[in-house]
């Protein structure tokens, strides 16, 4: 049997960890369902820092190491080096921690004594007894005479500091900026594009030497370097985002996301040859706005994630349900502790225990701007203040991204209603959709159908969903479309609902897990086949039809 | 040339020398049937253009239809009829940078359309100057073309300074000449420089040129030539010329001057010099460098070097004049018409090919249209009234259309302001949404556009507003309608608005400082259309805020229907009151009528009290109104009256059902505003039996014509006109109800009227 060589093209810049991004599931998924292939073989081309970082998200998504090969400069750019070295630095100070924390106890015991001798010698009416506390409180004063001079002296230099800075023009909050948080720096983002585009250059040059890959694919559109080897390429536009949030992008990360955006932009007007994970993408953005021939894009859906395995107990002695309930309890407390309200979190939890059912919404999603999360506390706060529904509601993701949601919690008090887990784990992530009344998802756009639909039903939670095109790509049967479906620019379509999902769970799930039954018949393998489909074509490899139905009958039985 | 043979082309541009090139290039690549436009702009800067109907003939159109066609200015915008013959009968459309032109063959033809380019001065790119003098939607509208639209650039390098979406519909179309065999007829006994320089007097960009020449040059003997639709006091200017005179001063003069440095444009006559065999020296870094100019011997790097070849020339230093002379033919070779064949071949098969892609592509779809009324501010009163009116007659408008539409009713989220009962009366297929207003910094609006496909649009403001409704700001409706022009700051030009205007007060009085004015006057400025209800606000919106005529669309006012109260038979033809609507606003004339009232009960011994209603009438009484720096003299006049104090009853902003009982039983409206847009209570009042009395002011003479109210005027300006008015009504008010009620048929147009404001809406769409 001949073995067919294709390449997928990695080039982030340095710093990057696969396993936080999105694409780096998906790519896993797509490795794992490769490595099920016996007649190709992938090479992942990168650059010398990215190998690393693959390497680990292999391990941590149990791709078979030895089923894909790599292709990376081999010698590391000094200047990344330095960076990592000073990164690994900034890290260890993190070994103070259990140093500060055994200072910091005698440290509180001494503020509390000094508050004690000053509430004693304001309250003394005896002479020898005020002389005595003094006499002790006397060091307490001389620090606080040092601190303040020392306060009042870092205001002055400060302040002659900033005017010698405005005088000069030269850029030392820059740098000191840059000394602080290197990896907000324009001066480093700049530097890093430099070194990234070098380091494309040679990823090139070995691309180019490797005559026996047939055809390359990459899987995201951040690279318009992409489009110059020389060999047949299919890319994946998994969305433009930002081209349709363009006022809701506008305030994050700055020039950084112009310039990746143009990039993007250069990649699609470039490239020939495209894979969308929806029709919508497709049609709306890739031919509609980039003006793309249509027959050149191919649409390969993503397989279902399933959840279930993640909190499924097994074992003769258990009541397998019950015990899988109680470890998605567990996993679910542990979640609870990554809330953004821990003080009230930790109060409230002692009245939770094993057989407590905590009622309560899910929706798992980071905080952008397309991900439409006020429509959901706006229904929510609704249903809280107008129904008798007194669910909680769990959400994901970093708060400090985004003002607008930590503003709408405080100003309506949602504090100890709205519960925001971040850093949660899979299986943390699992229990969550497991144990929730209702999945929600409220989002206005995603690159293919929300994850969130088989997440969901994999863990038998009834999931209601935008009315988004890629979502009713999937959902296709009008009377299910009309139960699961709210219009996401109309709070009060999504507040009723959920209202009717609360309600009518049951009902709902009966009429979702057929659907998610028929979605999980298809697996990544199949998608994988798919890409591969394409990239035969495009190699010209006349695809062995026969191996690959006997394959199929192998996995069938 | 088979696929060209059927084609045929509206080349919608009158310059004589383009045109003579362009057409034999056309008829070359096998298109005969060229329509060519009748009339030109009549601007001094067309000086080189002229009207050629011999192609008529060639045209196989029908007589009719090609007069139509004839018969219009193809630089504004041609009729409706116009269009659907061209739709009908012509594949492309070929036009200038004439910013109407461009506008009405982008939103009305249906085939391939060129942009012809033929470059601008150092720094000035086409992207800037559509954003400039068109604005980013039209960007949208020429994206929306797909492949239908070309930016044909007359030099290969043109598209390099332009944005994204001009590089990627780049195609090249150079510019040449019919010949370019060169005559070598030049003799140059005159030692003279012939230098060329129109439209001194009349265009500051030349008279820079020639003032720069004459400065630099005085030193020598010289002729300047070209156009002067304004004569120029100067001898050496030689003016308007025979071809005969200028090709025999090309012969004669001994040197040809070409002062331009412009990287991407150029002018006919130093080609026409090299032609006639005259010696051309020329400054280095214009588009002859580019033209194959970088190595010859006129080409000069600086002012010194100039004068020292011209110096040379004038000394009969022939060998330089020689090798200037044989070598500057190279220049020509870009613009032999052989040369220039291949390139017309190859853009104009590639615009045949996409056109004929599209035209079997293509299959109009009805798609969904939503529009966002977006109300900028708080509103109460009619405002507020006229907003839902709105929205409902355009919702039905749509629906009895059979057009697809979804209305989305947003205002600014203040949930005490705005509680829900006060949306009862909007349809409950429109969508609510609230939002507030979000400024985004010039950077962060840079960026916004940049996502959102206008990359080359440059921000000219600090700020920008945006409506945020906390979902995507808005972006998911195709036009938004801002229910007036109070915008403090500029909108962020991501969407096309059409804007409401009912008055232009600050024109007559001093409440808005310049920069809140200015504001006002930009939304206004910036939006798609104006509508308004008035000739008078329309004219004020020409003559003060400075909006284009064209944007602006007189509509018909949404009158209440009050069809629901019918004029009861229980209310007493003895009434003991007349209803003043008003508000605590500057323009409501409170002093004047204060001391109108006050003569009134003073004076005339009025016997009708006078109830005051409106949003914050109730403080118009208490000494909160002195705090209203606009009302102190009204308060004054008010305190020390008792007869005011016991007459006046102050009723505050009343429910809709106790506003129509009060009306109902007034025995008249009093309007005493000054220069308004008009009141609507004149209208409901009538509707109810009631008459009014009214300031005597364009806007309300309006209303009382299009309503047939028969209004009694009094002048505004006079409190004791005022008062004498209120007097009479007081003495005929029963005689003028006896004439009611009116033809209430006037009253019942808003479906009507629903259709005319969906049409112009439409049109933005």
């Amino acid at each position: 049997m001949s073995i067919k060589h294709y390449g997928i093209w990695i080039a982030y810049p340095p710093t990057v960890d696969l396993r936080c991004e999105g694409l780096g599931r998906h790519l896993a998924a797509f490795l794992k369902g490769a490595a099920e292939k016996r007649d190709v073989k992938f090479t992942i081309a990168c650059p010398s820092w990215g190998q690393q970082s693959i390497k680990e998200l292999c391990e941590s998504e149990d791709v078979p190491g030895d089923s894909i090969k790599m292709l990376y400069p081999q010698r590391y750019n000094i200047l990344i080096l330095i960076y990592e070295k000073f990164l690994l630095r900034s890290k260890k100070t993190k070994r103070w921690k259990p140093f500060i924390e055994f200072f910091s106890r005698p440290y509180n015991y001494l503020l509390k004594c000094r508050t004690i001798l000053t509430e004693n010698i304001a309250t003394s009416r005896n002479i020898g007894h005020f002389i005595f506390q003094g006499f002790f409180l006397l060091p307490f004063l001389i620090a606080q005479v040092i601190h303040f001079s020392f306060l009042k002296s870092y205001r002055i230099f400060h302040k002659a500091f900033n005017h010698i800075n405005k005088q000069l023009n030269f850029p030392i909050e820059k740098f000191l900026k840059f000394i602080s948080k290197p990896k907000n720096s324009f001066l480093l983002v700049s530097l890093f594009a430099i070194i990234q585009k070098k380091e494309m250059e040679l990823m090139l040059d070995l691309i180019d030497k490797a005559k026996h890959i047939k055809a390359w694919y990459s899987p995201t559109a951040f690279w318009p370097e992409f489009n110059l080897i020389n060999a047949p390429k299919l890319m994946c536009i998994p969305d433009v985002v930002l081209a349709e949030f363009p006022i809701g992008f506008s305030n994050v990360n700055d020039e950084r996301f112009v310039e990746l955006f143009k990039k993007v932009e250069q990649a699609i007007y470039t490239g020939e040859n495209f894979v969308t994970y929806s029709e919508e993408i497709k049609q709306n953005t890739v031919v509609k706005r980039y003006n793309r021939k249509a027959e050149n894009i191919h649409v390969i859906s993503h397989a279902p994630n399933n959840l279930n395995h993640l909190i499924t107990i097994q074992g003769n002695s258990l009541n397998g349900e019950r015990a899988s309930s109680y470890y998605c309890q567990e996993l679910f407390a542990l979640a609870l502790n990554k809330s953004n309200n821990l003080e009230y979190i930790l109060q409230f939890k002692k009245g939770l225990s094993k057989d407590t059912h905590l009622k309560f919404f899910f929706y798992a999603s980071q905080f952008r701007p397309s991900k439409n999360i006020l429509t959901l506390l706006r229904a929510y706060k609704h249903l809280l203040n107008h129904s008798s529904i007194g669910h909680k509601l769990i959400l994901t993701g970093n708060p400090d991204v985004c003002e607008e949601i930590k503003e709408f919690i405080n100003f309506h008090h949602l504090e100890k209603d709205v519960l925001i887990l971040t850093g949660l784990s899979l299986k943390e992530l699992a229990a969550c959709y497991k144990l929730a009344d209702v999945v929600v998802n409220p989002s206005l756009s995603e690159g293919g159908c929300p994850f969130t639909l088989t997440e969901a039903l994999s863990v038998k939670t009834p999931v209601i969903m935008a009315n988004i095109p890629v979502t009713t790509e999937v959902i296709t049967d009008p009377n299910l479309q009309e139960l699961m479906l709210f219009d996401p620019y109309d709070w009060q379509s999504l507040a009723d609902r959920l209202e009717w999902a609360v309600y009518n769970k049951e009902e709902l799930l009966k009429l979702q897990l057929p659907v998610y039954e028929q979605l999980n018949l298809r697996t990544w393998r199949h998608v994988v086949d798919e890409y591969l489909s394409i990239l035969d074509q495009l190699a010209g490899i006349v695809p062995d039809t026969l191996q690959q139905n006997k394959e199929i009958e192998a996995e069938l039985a | 040339m088979k696929e060209f043979k059927n084609v045929r082309v509206m080349w919608l541009l009158n310059h004589s020398t383009l045109r003579k090139f362009e057409i034999a290039q056309l008829n070359q690549l096998g298109i005969k049937e060229i329509f060519l436009p009748k009339f030109f702009p009549d601007d001094e800067a067309n000086l080189s253009a002229s009207v050629d109907d011999s192609l008529d003939a060639s045209l196989t159109i029908p007589p009719s239809d090609l007069n139509i066609l004839n018969q219009q200015n193809w630089y504004e915008c041609p009729s409706d009829d116009a269009w659907k013959i061209a739709n009908k009968y012509f594949d492309i459309a070929i036009m200038g940078f004439f910013p109407k032109q461009m506008s009405a063959v982008i939103d009305h033809f249906n085939g391939a359309v060129v942009l012809r380019a033929f470059g601008l001065s150092k720094g000035l790119s086409y992207s800037q100057l559509i954003y400039q003098s068109l604005g980013a939607n039209f960007i949208d509208k020429i994206k929306r073309l797909k492949n239908r639209f070309w930016f044909g650039a007359a030099y290969s390098h043109l598209y390099q300074v332009e944005g994204e979406l001009l590089q990627r519909r780049h195609c090249f179309l150079p510019v040449g000449l019919t010949c370019t065999s060169i005559r070598d007829q030049w003799e140059g006994k005159n030692k003279q420089i012939l230098f060329i320089c129109p439209r001194i007097n009349s265009s500051p960009y030349f008279h820079a040129i020639y003032q720069q020449f004459i400065d630099d040059f005085d030193e020598f003997e010289f002729a300047i030539g070209g156009a002067q639709p304004i004569p120029v006091k100067d001898k050496r200017v030689l003016g308007f010329i025979s071809n005969e005179e200028h090709q025999q001063n090309m012969k004669n003069f001994r040197v040809m001057f070409y002062h331009s440095t412009e990287p991407n444009h150029i002018h006919y006559h130093p080609f026409e010099a090299i032609r006639m065999g005259m010696p051309l020296v020329f400054m280095a870094g214009g588009l002859l460098d580019t033209l194959g100019g970088a190595k010859l011997p006129g080409r000069c790097r600086s002012l010194k070097e100039a004068k020292r070849k011209i110096k040379a020339i004038f000394a009969d230093d022939w060998t330089l004049i020689n090798s200037i002379r044989k070598s500057q033919n190279i220049l020509l070779t870009t613009l032999n018409p052989e040369y220039c064949h291949s390139y017309f071949f190859e853009a104009y098969s590639h615009i045949i090919y996409q056109l004929n892609q599209h035209r079997l592509t293509y299959f109009p779809k009805v798609q969904k249209k939503k529009i966002a009324l977006i109300l900028p501010v708080l509103y109460s009163g009619g405002s507020f009234r006229g907003a839902k009116q709105l929205a409902n007659i355009l919702q039905e408008a749509a629906q009895s259309t059979g057009e697809k539409l979804e209305l989305v009713f947003a205002h600014l989220d203040d949930s005490n302001f705005y509680s829900n009962d006060k949306f009862n009366d909007l349809s409950p297929t429109i969508k609510r949404r609230t939002y507030k207003w979000q400024t985004l910094d010039h950077k962060a609006a840079r960026r916004a556009m940049i996502y959102a496909g206008y990359s080359d649009w440059q921000s000219e403001k600090i700020n920008y507003i945006v409506p945020d409704d906390g979902i995507n700001q808005f972006l998911d409706c195709d036009l938004w309608i801002m229910i007036s022009d109070r915008l403090t700051n500029p909108l962020l030009p991501i969407k096309p608005y059409i804007c409401m205007v009912y008055n232009y007060l600050s024109r007559y009085f001093l409440f808005l400082n310049d920069s809140l004015e200015s504001s006002f006057f930009g939304a206004a400025q910036n939006a798609s259309k104006v509508l308004v209800t008035t000739q008078f606000t329309a004219e004020n919106a020409i003559q003060y805020a400075g909006v284009k005529p064209e944007k602006i669309e007189i509509m018909p006012m949404l009158t209440p229907d009050m069809s629901e109260y019918c004029i009861s038979s229980a209310v007493s033809s003895k009434k003991k009151y007349f209803l003043w609507t008003t508000n605590t606003a500057l323009h409501k004339n409170h002093v004047r009528a204060f001391l109108a009232l006050k003569k009134y009960y003073e004076e005339l011994d009025g016997q009708l009290n006078c109830h005051i209603s409106g949003c914050d009438t109730d403080i118009l009484n208490r000494q909160t109104m002195s705090k209203l720096q606009h009302l102190l003299d009204s308060y004054a006049v008010y305190e020390n009256s008792n007869c005011l104090k016991t007459a006046l009853h102050f009723c505050g902003e009343l429910s809709n059902s106790d506003y129509v009982k009060k009306l109902q039983n007034a025995a008249f409206v009093w309007h005493p505003a000054y220069r308004d847009n008009g009141t609507f209570t004149v209208i409901e009042a009538a509707q109810l039996g009631v008459p009014s009395l009214s300031s005597d002011y364009p806007a309300m003479q309006e209303i009382n014509q299009q309503f047939g109210l028969d209004l009694n005027w009094m002048d505004a300006s006079d409190p004791l006109d005022m008062a004498l008015k209120l007097k009479l009504m007081e003495e005929q008010y029963i005689n003028r109800e006896n004439k009611w009620p009116l033809d209430l048929t006037k009253f019942k147009h808003n479906s009507e009227a629903g259709f005319k404001y969906w049409r112009v809406i439409k049109e933005c769409l």
